[in-house]
């Protein structure tokens, strides 16, 4: 590994803010508590790991269907927090690393993974670190609910789009920055139904696909078009659809070299 | 016990997911898991190579003959008696039956349910079970210990030896003990009632009608079976049941024949006759981390409209569904999924369980104000077509959110 355990959690780094950081440390513990704070993961949870992995076989000619779909892949998940999303990843087939800036995150999936059985390369630290120690790139980069709570998203996006391999692909979703993102994805998670400690999402930290797309370009990936994802808070699921004003997901490539 | 035979090759598991118990809603469950490309182990105290004695007929709902059929169980619509209409009528003993009548079939081409005994049920399952080399069979086989762990289900066998899944599935009956070992208690209530039940020869031809007569409150059926055989089931209070089966075979069949007022001419014993208590029973939660209860583990309606396995099989039906879900994504068989089992199966058997509940009670009551607006009661249901619809809807299992594999196959 290329950076220790005893990182200090208040680095200076294009990717960590700390006021984010001390507010997801208060909520570590409840990563696995599906009752708890991180209650709308779990919900989206279903839905946005069939995203990754049709977007994943699709990319690479896979049959979805397959016992292990995604048998042999190389996958970075960045921001993995609890491991919500590496765990059921690795079920599917892939050689899973998370990383995580946050110590006692990295500390409960490590924790959680051994317990259900799975191996996964947790680690702490950030991207950058990963990308200046030169690590191996990655088959697929998941970079999920993250980047609405890092420091300089274009750098963190550059960052993420180096761990990257030649045709390889990273699968971003996040929140718009719109009225409707704020009324729902905020006022309605936070402060109506308080699915979410308030605080969670600040609205000046929202992304337009536009700027995502913009900074994809930039690190020299292949934007599609952004997908929406939209929540029916009574059934409490998830479905595409054709609005990206709330939550929505944009799969870039990386040409093959 | 090799290890690795789980669909993820987790090396913490031995299967997928261990279902205790080799009733019929076990058996399905077996099959319902394999067929969504899981690894189960099934646990049975049973043998499974002697065949099953249960001669006690049920009626299935075409939604529970369409997972059968699904699940690679063929010929059992074949071998099943259609029930072609429900009667139910209230009558004093050796008096004509009252005019006010409950009749479902009328209006419905396909039958309302389709009767087979137990032991054809299981004989077909166990059948396609051993052509499955991926449900392991454990059998016979007691389980004497579970272990719920955070990351793990663990039972322990009679011969000491332990397996492990992420989830445990208890199909082991309305007294199961694996619900008892998860600490999920049952709101149960008696209502002073068994039922004996008996099969017989009869000499005129049923039709494929079914026949509830409720006298002084206590119902009285007759269920239609292949080869102008019917199953007789008598529910009474506890006492008056125990001194049914202390009857001679001779008395009985000639009780049986006043009840019917002779309508089937002459009747013949060709069972022995056995007995049980009518009770409601419903456990608290479907569904803990690791754990979930199925069929009558979860709950038992009193058997009054023969619903109790077509409910079990919904259960069936609907953890397959989100297991199915689970496998696709990858997420954890015994986790956060199990809740979405406990939502879809929780509101089913309530309702199912309060509808028995009423009419039972409703039946109960022998004289007075009540009795009198019963009466009126059963004439106001059968005048309403709408209300008849929703009660047939519901016996053949098609009513609601209904898991893929409830559905007509192609």
């Amino acid at each position: 590994m290329a950076y220790s355990e005893t990182q200090p959690e208040h680095i200076s780094s294009v990717s960590v803010d700390p006021a984010e950081m001390a507010s997801f440390s208060r909520m570590a513990e409840d990563w696995w508590n599906l009752e708890g704070m991180f209650k709308p993961l779990h919900i989206m949870n279903g839905f946005r790991i069939n995203f990754i992995k049709q977007s994943i076989c699709e990319h690479f000619g896979r049959d979805p269907e397959a016992e292990l779909p995604l048998k042999g892949l190389r996958i970075l998940d960045i921001g993995c927090g609890g491991g919500l999303l590496c765990e059921p990843i690795t079920r599917l087939g892939a050689k899973v690393t998370g990383v995580d800036a946050l110590e006692r995150n990295v500390k409960t999936a490590k924790t959680h993974a051994q317990t259900v059985g799975l191996d996964i390369d947790y680690r702490h630290g950030t991207i950058e670190q990963m990308r200046a120690a030169k690590e191996t790139a990655f088959d697929a980069v998941l970079n999920m609910e993250v980047i609405e709570h890092v420091a300089n998203p274009p750098d963190f996006i550059k960052d993420c789009a180096a761990m990257v391999k030649p045709g390889g692909l990273m699968i971003c979703s996040t929140i718009n920055r719109t009225m409707k993102a704020f009324l729902f994805a905020i006022v309605g998670a936070e402060y109506v139904l308080r699915w979410l400690p308030t605080g969670t999402h600040h609205y000046d930290k929202l992304v337009k696909p536009q700027e995502l797309s913009g900074w994809l370009s930039t690190a020299d990936l292949n934007p599609q078009p952004a997908e929406g994802m939209s929540l029916n808070p009574l059934t409490q699921t998830w479905k595409h659809s054709q609005d990206l004003s709330i939550n929505y997901v944009t799969v870039a490539t990386r040409p093959a070299a | 016990m090799a290890k690795n035979i789980t669909s993820s090759d987790n090396i913490l598991y031995d299967y997928d997911i261990l279902i205790v118990g080799g009733g019929i809603t076990g058996l399905s469950m077996a099959l319902a898991a394999a067929h969504h490309g899981l690894r189960p182990a099934l646990i049975d105290k049973n043998d499974f190579s002697s065949p099953s004695q249960d001669g006690r007929a049920y009626a299935l709902s075409t939604a529970s003959l369409n997972l059968f059929i699904h699940l690679g169980v063929d010929g059992l619509t074949e071998l099943a008696e259609p029930m072609r209409d429900m009667r139910v009528e209230e009558a004093e003993r050796g008096q004509p039956t009252s005019p006010f009548k409950l009749e479902f079939g009328a209006s419905h081409d396909a039958p309302l349910a389709y009767m087979l005994e137990a032991k054809v049920i299981t004989a077909a399952l166990q059948g396609k079970i051993k052509t499955l080399s991926s449900i392991k069979i454990i059998a016979p086989a007691q389980a004497a210990s579970l272990k719920l762990a955070p990351g793990f289900a663990e039972v322990t066998l009679d011969n000491g030896h332990a397996l492990r899944a992420p989830l445990v599935v208890a199909a082991d009956g309305g007294t199961s003990r694996l619900r008892q070992w998860a600490g999920i208690g049952v709101r149960r209530e008696d209502y002073n009632q068994s039922v004996i039940v008996s099969n017989v020869q009869l000499e005129r031809p049923h039709h494929g009608i079914s026949r509830q007569i409720f006298y002084h409150g206590q119902p009285f059926a007759l269920l239609p079976m292949t080869g102008g055989r019917a199953q007789i089931p008598w529910f009474d209070t506890h006492d008056a049941v125990q001194a049914a089966k202390a009857l001679s075979s001779d008395d009985y069949i000639r009780e049986l024949a006043l009840r019917f007022h002779g309508d089937y001419g002459e009747i013949k014993p060709l069972s022995p006759r056995y007995s049980y208590p009518v009770a409601l029973q419903i456990a608290d939660i479907y569904a803990k981390p690791r754990f979930v209860l199925i069929g009558d583990a979860a709950h038992q309606i009193s058997p009054l409209i023969g619903q109790g396995l077509n409910l079990g099989l919904r259960d069936v039906a609907s953890l397959a569904a989100v297991l199915q879900g689970a496998k696709a994504a990858g997420q954890d068989f015994g986790g956060p999924i199990l809740n979405e089992y406990a939502a879809w199966r929780g509101l089913d058997s309530r309702m199912l369980g309060m509808t028995t509940d009423m009419l039972t009670k409703l039946y109960g009551i022998k004289r007075g104000p009540i009795a009198h607006l019963r009466r009126l009661g059963v004439g106001g249901v059968n005048k309403s077509a709408w209300l008849k619809k929703l009660l047939a809807l519901e016996a053949s299992g098609t009513m609601g959110d209904v898991p893929p594999l409830l559905q007509a196959p192609h």
